[in-house]
């Protein structure tokens, strides 16, 4: 159902499947609260929401049910322990349902593997690219070919922040 | 001792058999990645695509002219800060309105640069590349081909390609943890037929004249003679161009490109000295992009890939000056 509803959205859907999309919708309030979801992650997406829009999303997620919290053992912290996995479940959601509201794309790791990768090492860790690092990154990409469609395309990575002060 | 040999061979086999894909390249695959690069080159087309870069989506028009004149490409944000990119041959201006700046490279001699085009047999020796499924997108019928990285200092791809003319219609890279890192697609494109040439002009160029000019020159150059070398390279990677160059506000700095047969890397060294502040040193990233800075004796050294963080931390540290005699 929900994937009709996606559809919907996307103006992909049938129209009799659409008439019975409205019709569920109707009766089934969470199906309703899906819909509003699906919309206000498409706005996110858009770039058109309110500037506390991840804190709503949020909120509306860590309010649904988490079968992931594991059922507490005495003497620990339960509720530090839940608080956790119901961030962690809903950031994986928002991720989900932001990727399945933009078919375009999919996250799953489908291919290519890394021949003879065993466990990951930890990866070094990295802040963002500063500010004035917008030049390197600009004087690279001419010779950067590995974005295939060549030419002028690689330039998309440059920085997007840019305050003329210096 | 036939029998140690037998065993070794047995648990070599079913080392791979048990880790990702035991994918050998194929000719075939070869094949395609061969068209794909000489489709790009030759063909003309107008399109919009959205590309994800680490956790940002945006959206992106690109204009493609091929003719006698040479080649001519316009490139425009449609999502967030304005950007525009504009190519006439070798080149390349960046409109950045907010700032009213306009940033252009252009190359000062004529020799020209070497072809960045990926070279299929070096290309096999880094990635095994064999062909995916066929998937429609965009309108295209594409086929899909998988480019495997043979060890970690280099990121994995998948490549779409139209059947009719090996156009790439979408790419995907992935991490060292398999995680997809930066991807594209069109969702709208016209390859060949009637492109106008006003869309390769700039849309902002005629609005105002008091745009900042900043301009970077590059020539040809022999950094080893002034004492830089790079010995010991990651496995893989070897040395395409040197230049010398303006990188933004900073003149004369040395360039060093290296790539992989499909990644490059740019290795930038500048005088300490000529930088009036100098941001923070080690590991920054910008979705596939991983960025390196170290001092070295009295130069700032900045290394900037579509590599793994590993890959550029080494070819930094790999780095080193001997003061000419």
């Amino acid at each position: 159902m929900k994937q009709k509803l996606s559809a919907m959205i996307d103006d992909a859907a049938q129209d009799d499947e659409c008439a019975s999309c409205v019709r569920r919708l109707k009766d089934d309030p969470e199906l309703r609260a899906t819909w509003d979801l699906y919309h206000l992650i498409g706005d996110a997406l858009r770039g058109n929401t309110a500037p506390d829009i991840a804190e709503r999303v949020q909120q509306r997620l860590a309010a649904e049910p988490t079968i992931l919290a594991p059922r507490a053992i005495e003497g620990t912290r339960p509720r530090a322990t839940w608080y956790a996995l119901s961030m962690a479940a809903s950031a994986a959601a928002v991720v989900l349902v932001g990727w399945m509201a933009l078919p375009l794309f999919d996250l799953q790791p489908e291919a290519p593997s890394h021949a003879g990768a065993q466990l990951p090492e930890p990866p070094l860790v990295a802040v963002p690219v500063p500010q004035g690092a917008s030049d390197y990154l600009l004087a690279h990409q001419r010779f950067s070919p590995s974005l295939a469609i060549g030419g002028i395309a690689p330039y998309i990575r440059t920085v997007a922040e840019e305050n003329g002060a210096r | 001792m036939r029998a140690v040999v037998l065993a070794a061979a047995l648990a070599a086999g079913s080392a791979v058999s048990a880790g990702a894909a035991p994918a050998e390249t194929d000719a075939d695959a070869i094949a395609w990645l061969q068209r794909i690069y000489r489709s790009t080159e030759r063909l003309s087309y107008t399109g919009t695509f959205v590309a994800q870069q680490g956790e940002q989506v945006e959206t992106w028009r690109i204009t493609r002219i091929v003719d006698a004149s040479g080649v001519h490409e316009r490139l425009e944000a449609l999502d967030g800060t304005p950007r525009e990119f504009i190519r006439a041959n070798e080149e390349v201006k960046c409109y950045l309105p907010q700032t009213m700046t306009v940033k252009v490279e252009r190359q000062l001699d004529t020799k020209p640069f070497p072809a960045m085009r990926a070279d299929p047999r070096e290309l096999a020796e880094n990635y095994s590349i064999r062909k995916g499924e066929t998937e429609r997108i965009a309108g295209y019928d594409c086929q899909a081909i998988i480019l495997e990285p043979k060890d970690k200092l280099r990121y994995g791809h998948k490549l779409w390609a139209d059947l009719a003319t090996g156009m790439l219609v979408k790419a995907k890279t992935f991490n060292e943890r398999n995680e997809v890192v930066e991807q594209f697609a069109f969702t709208q494109l016209q390859i060949g037929g009637k492109i106008e040439k006003d869309q390769v002009k700039s849309r902002f160029a005629g609005k105002g004249r008091d745009w900042r000019v900043e301009s970077a020159g590059m020539v040809a150059a022999d950094l080893a003679a002034d004492g830089w070398l790079l010995r010991s390279l990651p496995a893989g990677y070897r040395k395409i161009t040197e230049l010398k160059r303006n990188v933004g506000t900073s003149a004369d700095v040395g360039h060093i490109v290296l790539s992989d047969g499909l990644a490059a890397v740019s290795v930038f060294i500048e005088p300490l000295a000529a930088k009036p502040s100098l941001g923070p040193l080690g590991l920054s990233r910008q979705g596939v992009v991983n960025l390196y800075t170290r001092k070295l004796d009295r130069y700032l050294v900045t290394v900037v890939g579509e590599v793994p963080a590993e890959s550029v931390k080494r070819i930094a540290n790999t780095l080193e000056y001997r003061r000419p005699q």
